[in-house]
């Protein structure tokens, strides 16, 4: 059976003026489907770069990532924004919603570029809608939102394209104490109800009772608690 | 793409309607100017721009200025007959007083013409020529503004005639005058001018033994074609440039505008490009949606400046120069089309450069 993501000892280093300074070294993990998992840390620690090099956003210096069984090492820019699209569904600090669209539309979109057909793209969108408690908000645009309403809104364009793997990078960054529970606690709910993988960056010890395993960033490695 | 393009739009009615607004505003200064230009131009040479001449044997000292230019024709008349293919062609300024209407004085153009020969354009309403000798004339519709109808009387003082309109013809100006013709016969029975005198000799096509065989007997005299007169009519090509002038300026302006407009528009959502980036959207998706907002804002604003350009016909003095050619119109809303794209195009580097990592680790 194909793994969601295989991540095969990674180093990054960021050159600094004339010297190199590691940021990353040799990462290595596996996740399982259902699994959700943290990644924790202090800031500046290299969370956000190894979630970009999952994410098919950064590459790496050396070692490999796998996502659904295929390596995104030798890929060009256009074939990266198809994992992106195909594979990855994204959850940011912030909602990042386009001003100009409505809940549904938001989902609608990344279904669109995908090349979803039209039944299917408004079926989905509204079970999702539905599942993140905002079949009533289907129509509302960001603006008309809360805080908690587009992370919701989020959470179910993360998942519009059936990606094998969710990445949520601070996903609750700003959000208050109950809204950030709420957001994690669907996230888990959405990802063992559809079997995804999913990885959350986070500073937050509480939201961790809500995760399977979680790993810690320390000095350039990542050590899982056992 | 289309429908993200037009969403964003009616979200943002008024950055993008400011946008339309402008575009439509410099739009239409360029089609009044070009219309303008067409119409000045129309009202200087359209008798000769119609004209079926292709050829015009000028004197070699006029500057090709027909009034400049004559020659005596006598001998040409009797040694080639004009059914060869030449025709004489007179200009001949004339000021009418038109009877019973103010004291006020017509200029005119009045030009002899056998009424079976190419020269003469025929009429589009009344009756036409005749070659007998009745004092009849056929005038440019352009004379209507002037209070002229048919089977009114217009008196010259000059040779103390009074002519009778019996027809319009229409595209018949020259030197900003309507041009008003008149048979032969009449013209040298009254003697109107002396002798048989014509300012140029025209061909109606190339023929060298003719062209040859003319300059043989007239002498002093060169052959030009009709676009050397039609650019050497006083006013012309001064007028012509100025305009035209103006014209390349405000599509420069224009491309400069337009394009600072669409640049401000999309550094203001490069953030957007950069998560549509992240979450899988390709540069051509990003840059097809943007080109398709100017392609619908261009359609719309040039499509209104079009219709407003074109309802100008109907607001303007009947005498103003001014004239809607289609050709023209379609020709700058072309270009001004091209301009709004180059501009929008000018910032989609700024797209391709968007990193859509800088949507990751905003807290770190």
């Amino acid at each position: 059976m194909t793994l969601p993501l295989e991540v095969k000892q990674i180093n990054k280093r960021f050159k600094d003026g004339e010297t190199y300074i590691d940021v990353l070294k040799t990462i290595d993990f596996k996740i399982k489907k259902g699994e959700f998992v943290a990644i924790v840390g202090p800031s500046g620690s290299g969370k956000s770069t190894l979630l970009s090099i999952i994410g098919a956003l950064l590459s790496t210096d050396e070692g490999n990532v796998l996502i659904n069984g295929k390596s995104v090492k030798n890929l060009d820019e256009s074939q990266r924004s198809e994992v992106r699209l195909n594979d990855i569904g994204f959850i940011f600090q912030t909602a990042e919603l386009l001003p100009y669209l409505h809940a549904e539309d938001q989902l609608d979109l990344v279904a669109k570029l995908n090349n979803m057909d039209k039944k299917e793209r408004k079926e989905r969108a509204k079970a999702l809608l539905t599942d993140v408690g905002l079949e009533k908000r289907r129509k509302h645009y960001p603006h008309q939102l809360s805080g908690g309403e587009k992370q919701r809104v989020a959470v179910a364009r993360a998942f519009m394209n059936d990606p094998a793997l969710i990445l949520a990078d601070e996903p609750t960054a700003s959000l208050d104490e109950d809204r950030s529970h709420e957001i994690v606690s669907l996230i888990k709910q959405e990802v063992k109800a559809k079997d995804k993988a999913a990885i959350m960056v986070t500073h937050d010890e509480s939201l961790l009772t809500y995760c399977d395993r979680v790993f810690r960033m320390k000095d350039h490695h990542l050590i899982e608690d056992k | 793409m289309f429908h993200l393009a037009i969403k964003d739009m009616r979200f943002s009615k008024v950055k993008y309607g400011l946008i339309a607004l402008i575009l439509f505003l410099i739009a239409s200064l360029v089609l009044i100017v070009s219309g303008l230009a067409r119409g000045l131009s129309d009202d200087n040479i359209s008798m000769l721009a119609e004209s079926e001449a292709t050829e015009f044997y000028v004197s070699t000292d006029s500057e090709n200025q027909l009034d400049q230019s004559g020659f005596l024709i006598e001998d040409l008349v009797n040694d080639v007959p004009t059914e060869e293919g030449w025709q004489p062609l007179i200009t001949h300024p004339v000021r009418f007083v038109h009877e019973g209407k103010a004291d006020e004085k017509l200029a005119a153009t009045m030009i002899p013409v056998d009424r079976d020969a190419k020269l003469y354009p025929g009429v589009t309403g009344g009756e036409d020529l005749t070659n007998d000798a009745s004092l009849n004339i056929i005038v440019d519709q352009t004379m209507k503004a002037d209070g002229v109808s048919l089977q009114d009387t217009l008196y010259d003082e000059a040779t103390d005639l009074t002519f009778t309109v019996v027809g319009f013809t229409e595209g018949q100006t020259y030197r900003h005058t309507p041009v008003v013709y008149v048979s032969e016969t009449v013209f040298y029975a009254e003697e109107i001018s002396p002798n048989q005198v014509a300012n140029t000799v025209v061909i109606f096509e190339g023929n060298d033994t003719l062209k040859a065989s003319i300059d043989s007997i007239l002498e002093e005299g060169e052959w030009v074609d009709k676009s050397a007169v039609i650019d050497a009519v006083p006013g012309h090509s001064s007028e012509q440039m100025s305009l035209n002038m103006m014209i390349f300026f405000l599509i420069v302006i224009s491309v400069f505008v337009l394009a600072a407009f669409f640049y401000i528009i999309t550094i203001q959502k490069l953030k957007q490009f950069g998560i549509l980036k992240a979450i899988g959207a390709k540069n051509r998706f990003l840059i097809g949606s943007t080109l398709m907002q100017v392609v619908i804002l261009s359609v719309f604003s040039l499509g209104i400046s079009v219709l407003f350009t074109y309802s100008m016909t109907f607001i303007l003095p009947e005498g103003m120069p001014f004239h809607f050619n289609l050709g023209t119109i379609s020709m700058y809303s072309g270009l001004m089309f091209l301009v709004s794209i180059l501009g929008a195009l000018l910032s989609s580097r700024r797209i391709v450069k968007v990193d859509p990592q800088q949507a990751m680790g905003g807290a770190e």
